[in-house]
């Protein structure tokens, strides 16, 4: 050592630490004492400043052991470290560990370093991990063991030798574990076990847990760890306990072989262990737990779940555990827990049993079924508020469980789904008797006496009502193949039975309309059978059309509008479902709808879905001349009628469409305060207007939809021809449309109208919250106000559909990309008002339209429909978003995208910002979606290959549109929206993968590219707004920096700017990136470089590896929270509670 | 003027990156309000001073980087540390969870020392940790309060608290108060009022069991 660099070192720490030195100065000695830290002598330095004997102050001591770690995790692989320095370094530490060693601190380190490992997503022991890994290997397991399982003492290929071989008599961490809690374990139940026993059980058991997902199988088997782990779970201590669940966990979450689940998974299933879980998860669950109990109730319940899931149904698994029936029993009180978030969890696990190859056919798992089918069809009546109102321990647990009532209604929603799964696979395993169960719910539902409240959906009464419906639709569709199947002996029983209770359903005669609704709606899950067995297809036909023309008490009445409307799209299933079968009786429908339509006794959007019922039959039966004729009559005339000159003369200029729309009239009505029946007869004079032209389209969208998810280009030309009649007026409505939107066309007309323009207070609480208000009743007076307030939504309505129907009509293509001068055509109708179009409206025209407009051109119309558009497009995006976050960041942004939106008060601050970042993340995912390359279909799993759509390379070969379309990606990464910034990353790794790929036909670009998505993500990174984004961001940068820095010096360049890069480490880090082939090294190197310049933050601390190797997703458990990061040094304390090193795990 | 040196007291000031704890220590120094956002490098240390009815005491306040880098001395600065302030944004909840995280490496380092947890950001309309969530004062016996660096709310509270329990008085009083920069922004009296209303009946409610986390 040199005498004189410790005295500098000395004085420079003294500088740090002494309060009164200037910044200036201590900026100065901290900037020394980094440079110590890249000296091959620092980690000397740090030995002699930190060793005891050397009596230097505790600051002093702790930046000496700072140099030797920073030698350790840094600089271990460096050529300036000599083997001999590396043995002395080793010495040092091991002396100095001495020092302060007890069992709980050994134990501690040993956690540690298989975490930083094994768990932790650490780039730097990333950098030696295999050596590393070997090296934790052969340390907990045994001589004896790696003999056995490297009887050569070697690991792997002939170019890479790993020596494999422990120390002579080593009996390994593992067993010397297992030795510490068998003398434990027991001592923890006594009254003789002392404060210290809990710790160091606790202590043992999460080392434990850190070394079970990877330690060699047969030393868990020798070292008998299981039974430990069960007995564990059984301790009276809850600390214990709960570190002995995650060991369950982790056990049950490793990706093993048949082999090693030989070893490790089946003595537990076999050997009496479930019986210890099981009895420890009953001590537990039967009270109303919070905190670390219920924590340990989790994990418990998600260990168990990934011991079914990752093991027992494991993909080849074939073997069959003693203690199944036990299993099922446990899994089963799981379901049944009060904990939505619990007995949910559970249905991962039923839904791979009974998907399973060997367990669907087990008789012990058959039992089953029907717990199961009770259990699950519970769900289905989703009255979970009325279980969170009416039952305190289901109360006690949602409590807990959500921190919003949002989350709540997502995870039900989600439960909803998963009891649908099991219920679909559970059912064809019993299929008769399961029906004949079904049935009689069916049959007892329809004897409930519902309430005659207005709001009858929410009683419980019709909950159940509407459940029991839900259950026969799912049960009926999982046997479509069962009663297909004629050899099956069960079909024509099954078939007979659901003859039965479709007439019980068709007989049903009610009076309460949203009953009848519900019951009309169920009738499309018999389409199948129809095709079997018709016998009651025409009465249910009749049913239907009857509740098509169910009498309405008034305008107002709601619940008949819904039986009405749900009886016509009930019957489009049908038709859809089944075109030949009704074909034939086509002619008694064509007379029955046209009846209905000239008594004047259905609406028009009644009308409008019974010809669509006519078109899906003719459309999709298998006669191609009686489909054109079908066709003919129910589309062109209604084609025809869009395309009339008085459409035409009212479309041409935007002064007339105000006319056409009613706003002068209803101007006058308000001016003079016009009430009651003058208001209700100008109400429907407008009304009738207007719906010439909205039901036109309405009409033409549903048609299209409903015939055009087709590929046959025979059925697409019946639509082809009607283009020329149905788009002129189509643009032209949306060029009216938008230019309405300008407030200067309103001038003139009463104060009130300007509401047309303006977000409600309902629109504005819709879009902060997500949640429609309940309804207020107002006024039963009808005043002009209620006129605007209508035609404000007949506006909104007619230009989403527009779009929409703008969009199918791109689906037709070469024929719609054919049309000539198209392009100038779309610039002028869709973009022409774009200046005076709210944000809102923006993004619906960006996702509705524009984005369908891009992604459906075929090739060949690229150039010509295309490259324009795009040129104007994509600055224009970039300008207006610019120009709006800059004035929101100057208002100051209010919103959090993380919280609970319910949680918004609704100002006009928070609208406006809402609209910003819904329109920044529409115009993310409408870049993401162009450019994305990775799913063109024909290419193999995601991420295997890649191949640039056509559309992408259109836009990437293009220089001016690539330029245009750079800069707004990576302004995007750097608002403050962490769900656009993260979405634009996506995009610029899917771009930097396509430049790359295409060099050097990219040269010009991609070191244009490449600055500034760096320089973009590097802000981003150091925005502390964007924290929960970094880790794509790091992904984007570190992608970037290893694919183009081959090409290319821009990354350098961007490093060498960036706050805290120093150039020698710079060049070091390049020398060394430059040395290196292996990617996954290249990516550990740039990230560690970049973490030396922008820090990690306390979140990232810590971060577990993703699981990327094992066989299905292993589950956790989503809570109200997450717990922090935790480390091994979390332990409460390191009190002085053992005899050191030397003594420790002696026998 | 008396010869004798006034009582000094190392303050170690944490908290994630972007919460302001620069800024925050810089309106007692220089009143410059950095509105660029520089993260802090190694540390920096600010005598911050006070006249109490006790005489004069000083808190060096050390300012710690929260952007954690691999340079300078990590919690090698929190050595010999005799009180602390951990500081979050009421306006980013992942900068409240991490808290504890906070909370645990400077207990480590520095054993049964008073800590204050400060809010800071309070001025901003709309906050994102809401009073009723932040209960983990209340688990870790810490003192809370809301402050806002930008308008000046609540500035000497932190610190007076940490004064009465260094020096043992709980009489001890700030008799002339320091010399601030000029607010930039004004706070709300009457939501701060509210703020102060939800904090308070939230500390009457049970606390949740568990003892780590949020």
């Amino acid at each position: 050592m040199d005498e004189s660099v410790l005295r500098n070192l000395l004085s420079a720490l003294e500088s740090i630490n002494n309060a009164t030195t200037t910044n200036h100065e201590r900026q100065l000695a901290q900037e020394y004492c980094e440079t110590l830290k890249r000296d091959p002598a620092g980690p000397l330095y740090g030995y002699y400043l930190a060793h005891k004997d050397n009596q230097q102050p505790d600051t002093v001591r702790h930046f000496g052991l700072s140099l030797m770690e920073n030698t350790a995790r840094y600089k271990w692989t460096d050529a300036s470290l000599t083997p001999e320095l590396k043995a002395q370094i080793r010495m040092n530490v091991m002396a100095l560990a001495l020092e302060a060693t007890t069992r709980e601190m050994s134990l501690l380190v040993l956690r540690s370093l298989c975490e930083d490992v094994c768990i932790y997503d650490d780039p730097v022991a990333g950098l030696r991990k295999k050596d590393l890994r070997a090296g934790l290997l052969i340390i907990m397991s045994s001589e004896a063991i790696l003999r056995e399982q490297y009887p050569d003492g070697v690991k792997g290929h002939k170019d890479e030798v790993t020596l494999m071989v422990g120390e002579q008599g080593n009996d390994g961490w593992l067993s010397r574990i297992s030795i510490l809690l068998q003398e434990l374990l027991p001592r923890c139940q006594t009254e003789a076990k002392t404060p210290a026993d809990e710790k160091i059980a606790v202590a043992a058991l999460r080392t434990l847990s850190a070394t079970l997902d990877w330690v060699i199988s047969s030393s868990v088997s020798s070292a008998s760890v299981i039974p430990l782990i069960c007995q564990a779970t059984l301790s009276p201590s809850e600390k214990v306990r709960l570190a002995g669940a995650e060991c369950y966990d982790v056990l049950s979450s490793r990706n093993l072989s048949e082999h090693e689940r030989e070893k490790m998974i089946w003595p537990l299933l076999d050997e009496g262990g479930i019986d210890l879980i099981s009895k420890a998860y009953l001590a537990q669950s039967n009270q109303s737990l919070q905190g670390d109990s219920y924590l340990f109730l989790q994990k418990m319940v998600q260990a168990t779940v990934n011991l079914g899931e990752q093991q027992l149904c494991a993909k080849r698994n074939a073997r069959v555990p003693k203690e199944l029936s036990k299993f099922l029993q446990l899994l089963y009180a799981m379901t049944s827990h009060p904990s939505v978030i619990l007995s949910s969890f559970v249905s991962f696990f039923w839904t791979t049993l009974l998907r399973h190859e060997t367990f669907s056919k087990d008789p012990t798992v058959h039992t089953f079924i029907p717990p199961l089918l009770e259990l699950y069809s519970g769900v289905l009546a989703k009255d979970f508020e009325y279980k969170r109102e009416s039952d305190p321990v289901y109360a006690h647990f949602v409590a807990q469980d959500f921190e919003s009532p949002s989350d709540f209604r997502t995870k039900v929603g989600s439960i909803f789904q998963k009891a649908v799964d099991v219920i679909h696979l559970s059912v064809p395993i019993v299929p008769l008797p399961a029906f004949l169960w079904v049935a009689n719910k069916v049959s007892d539902a329809l004897k409930i006496e519902l309430p005659t409240s207005s709001n009858v959906k929410n009683t419980i009464q019709f909950q159940i009502f509407d459940g029991a419906l839900t259950l026969m639709e799912i049960t009926i569709s999982s046997l479509t193949d069962i009663i297909s199947d004629k050899a099956n002996p069960q079909s024509e029983e099954i078939l007979a039975a659901m003859n039965t209770l479709l007439g019980m359903l068709i007989e049903y005669n009610g009076k309460c309309p949203a009953a009848l609704e519900r019951i009309a709606a169920s009738l499309s899950s018999y389409a199948d059978m129809f095709k079997l067995n018709s016998t009651l297809l025409f009465r249910c036909l009749d049913k239907l059309f009857k509740s098509v023309e169910y009498p309405m008490s008034s305008k107002s009445d709601i619940d008949v509008r819904e039986l009405r409307y749900r009886s016509g799209i009930t019957l489009v299933k049908i038709g859809k479902a089944i075109p030949n079968t009704l074909y034939p009786i086509y002619g008694e429908i064509d007379t029955a709808i046209q009846r209905l339509i000239q008594q004047g006794v259905i609406s028009g959007g009644e009308k409008k879905t019974l010809l669509s019922f006519q078109l899906v039959i003719g459309f999709n039966a298998g006669m191609a001349l009686e489909r054109n004729a079908i066709f003919e009559k129910v589309v062109g005339p209604v084609a025809v009628g869009f395309q009339s000159t008085d459409l035409q003369e009212v479309l041409s200029d935007p002064a007339k469409f105000m006319a056409f729309i009613g706003a002068m009239e209803l101007s006058e009505a308000s001016s003079k305060n016009l009430q009651g029946q003058e208001v209700e007869r100008l109400g429907t004079v407008v009304a009738q207007r207007r719906a010439l032209l909205s039901w036109s389209v309405d009409a033409l969208l549903t048609f299209m939809r409903e015939t055009l998810d087709t590929k046959e280009s025979t059925k697409k030309e019946l639509w082809a021809a009607y283009l020329g009649p149905m788009l002129p007026n189509l643009l032209s409505t949306i060029r009216c449309l938008h230019a309405i939107c300008d407030v200067q066309a309103w001038t003139g007309l009463s104060p009130e109208m300007s509401r047309v323009l303006m977000l409600s207070p309902e629109e504005k609480e819709i879009m902060v919250t997500g949640k429609a208000p309940s309804a207020t009743t107002g006024s039963s007076t009808l005043y002009a106000t209620k006129l605007i307030s209508d035609l404000k939504t007949w506006l909104s309505v007619l230009r989403d559909h527009c779009y929409k129907l703008l969009a199918q009509l791109t689906t037709l293509g070469a024929p719609f990309y054919s049309i000539p001068a198209l392009q100038p055509i779309l610039e002028q109708s869709l973009f022409e008002h774009v200046d005076k179009l709210t944000n809102r409206q923006l993004r619906l025209l960006i996702n509705s339209a524009a984005q369908p407009i891009v992604i459906n051109c075929p090739a060949e119309y690229m150039d010509s429909t295309l490259s324009h558009l795009l040129m104007v497009l994509f600055p224009y995006l970039d300008q207006r978003l610019e120009r709006d976050w800059k004035a929101a960041a100057a208002d100051g942004l209010v919103m959090d995208e993380q919280g609970d939106p319910e949680d918004l008060d609704v100002s006009d601050e928070i609208v406006k910002e809402v609209m910003l970042r819904d329109l920044t993340y529409y115009v993310a995912n409408f870049l993401y979606a162009v450019l994305d390359f990775g799913r063109q279909k024909g290419i193999g799993a995601p991420g295997t290959h890649k191949e640039l759509t056509p559309l992408a390379l259109h836009i990437l070969s293009n220089e001016a549109i690539a330029q245009s379309v750079i800069p707004l990606i990576c302004r995007i990464i750097t608002y403050k929206d962490t769900k656009s910034c993260t979405r634009s990353a996506e995009t610029a790794l899917c771009v930097m993968g396509a430049l790359v790929q295409s060099y050097p036909r990219t040269q010009t670009i991609i070191g244009d590219f490449a600055t500034m998505v760096l320089q973009a993500a590097l802000e981003a990174l150091h925005d502390p707004y964007h924290q929960e984004g970094q880790e794509k961001l790091i992904l984007l940068i570190t992608e970037v920096y290893v694919e183009v820095r081959a090409f290319n010096e821009a990354p350098k360049a961007v490093f060498q700017q960036a706050l805290g890069a120093d150039a020698s480490r710079l060049e070091a880090f390049e020398r060394e990136l430059s040395a290196t082939t292996n990617k996954t090294k290249k990516h550990a190197l740039v990230r560690n470089f970049l973490q030396g310049i922008i820090g990690v933050a306390k979140s990232e601390w810590f971060k577990q590896k993703e699981q990327g190797d094992k066989p299905a997703p292993v589950r956790t458990i989503a809570g109200s929270y997450e717990r922090p990061s935790k480390n091994v040094m979390d332990s409460e304390q390191h009190e002085d509670i053992g005899d050191g090193l030397a003594s420790l795990f002696d026998e | 003027m008396s010869g004798e040196a006034s009582p000094t007291f190392k303050l170690v000031l944490v908290g994630d990156g972007g919460t302001g704890k620069t800024t925050f220590v810089k309106r007692h120094l220089t009143g410059e309000f950095e509105k660029k956002y520089i993260a802090t490098l190694g540390v920096e240390v600010h005598p911050l001073s006070f006249t109490t009815n006790f005489g004069q005491i000083i808190f060096n306040t050390w300012d710690t980087a929260g952007q954690e880098k691999f340079g300078g001395l990590r919690d090698g600065y929190y050595i010999n540390g005799q009180c602390g302030i951990i500081m979050f944004d009421l306006t980013s909840r992942i900068t409240y969870k991490n808290v504890p995280n906070w909370h645990r490496d400077l207990v480590r380092v520095c054993e049964n020392i008073p800590i204050v947890l400060c809010g800071n950001k309070v001025d901003i309309k709309e906050r994102k940790v809401k009073p009723k969530a932040i209960d983990f004062h209340r688990k870790k016996s810490l003192q809370y309060y809301d402050i806002s660096a930008k308008s000046n709310y609540n500035f000497e509270k932190p610190f007076l608290w940490l004064a009465r329990k260094l020096a043992g008085h709980q009489d001890l009083e700030f008799v002339a108060s320091p010399a601030l920069a000029p607010a930039e922004v004004q706070v709300d009296a009457t939501l701060m009022q509210q703020y102060n209303e939800e904090l308070t009946s939230a500390a009457a409610m049970p606390l949740p069991e568990e003892d780590d986390d949020l």
